[in-house]
């Protein structure tokens, strides 16, 4: 199960399902594939499910590539849970973390032309919460079924 | 999956060449599992015969910020060899993500087809 909840995630984890895939992103294509096949089932709007599938393979890039470096002998862990109210991911690397605040603004001017932050931008621009662990190795996502697109 | 909706829609590339431009036709979902192949396949296509190239992107369904980066990098390439990229006609949630993101910074963006070819740098240039 992930590290802790965060407080102001008011969800349920004891239906959450875990999966465990190499690191690549081909391989993160797997749970992708059975989140947005719950969402479907549970009803959830296109619009949702696009915010949801655009913050989860955020996350597992980051995840491959920063916080497991492309290592292959890797792997990324992807919880979840989905039901009439919310859907809650859980992204988690096996690196070292790093500090969420410290990534700069990448619309700011001096850093358009840097690669990084773009991703965790989207990610708290669809989602309704963004919740990054202690040691920045994973990350809580949660979307209100009923929240519209941003 | 047994949806159709836009999101899920597998990624198709059309690719002409007239002259020194590559044409390029992105249609469907640029998703986690084929957005490497994806950048792999735009910076194949620029050389120096061949330097510039024209993203349609009316039918790309949905992007993340690691097929912005894939953009981006063809621009670049294209750059070294005096030529540009462009992209024509975003809409809908990828308009949208392209716009939280300022890629219109980075690589120009135009409405129309004949807008970005008469954009392209000369070989006087």
């Amino acid at each position: 199960m992930a590290d802790s909840i965060p407080q102001d995630f008011d969800v349920d984890t004891a239906d959450m399902i875990e999966m465990v895939v190499p690191n690549n992103l081909r391989a993160a294509k797997a749970p992708e594939d059975k989140i947005l096949a719950a969402l479907e089932r549970s009803g959830y709007s296109a619009d949702t499910i696009f915010a949801i599938k655009l913050a989860l393979e955020e996350a597992m890039t980051n995840a491959v590539k920063h916080g497991n470096r492309n290592d292959p002998s890797k792997h990324i862990t992807v919880l979840y849970t989905v039901n009439d109210r919310y859907a809650c991911v859980v992204v988690r690397d096996e690196g070292t973390g790093f500090c969420p605040a410290a990534v700069p603004d990448p619309t700011q001017t001096e850093n358009l032309e840097r690669p990084f932050g773009r991703g965790i931008m989207l990610m708290t621009s669809y989602m309704t919460k963004v919740h990054f662990g202690e040691n920045g190795n994973e990350v809580w996502m949660l979307k209100n079924k009923n929240e519209s697109s941003p | 999956m047994t949806t159709t909706a836009g999101y899920a829609v597998p990624l198709e590339i059309t690719v002409r060449r007239d002259g020194p431009v590559h044409f390029v036709s992105l249609s469907g979902a640029a998703s986690i599992d084929v957005v490497e192949s994806l950048q792999a396949r735009l910076l194949a296509l620029i050389d120096s015969s061949t330097p510039n190239m024209i993203i349609d992107v009316s039918k790309l369904t949905f992007i993340t910020s690691i097929g912005i980066a894939a953009l981006i990098a063809a621009d670049a390439r294209s750059q070294t060899l005096r030529g540009a990229a462009r992209l024509v006609n975003p809409t809908g949630e990828v308009a949208r993500i392209l716009d939280l993101t300022h890629i219109d910074a980075m690589v120009e963006v135009y409405a129309t087809l004949d807008d970005a070819v008469g954009s392209l740098p000369t070989a006087s240039d």
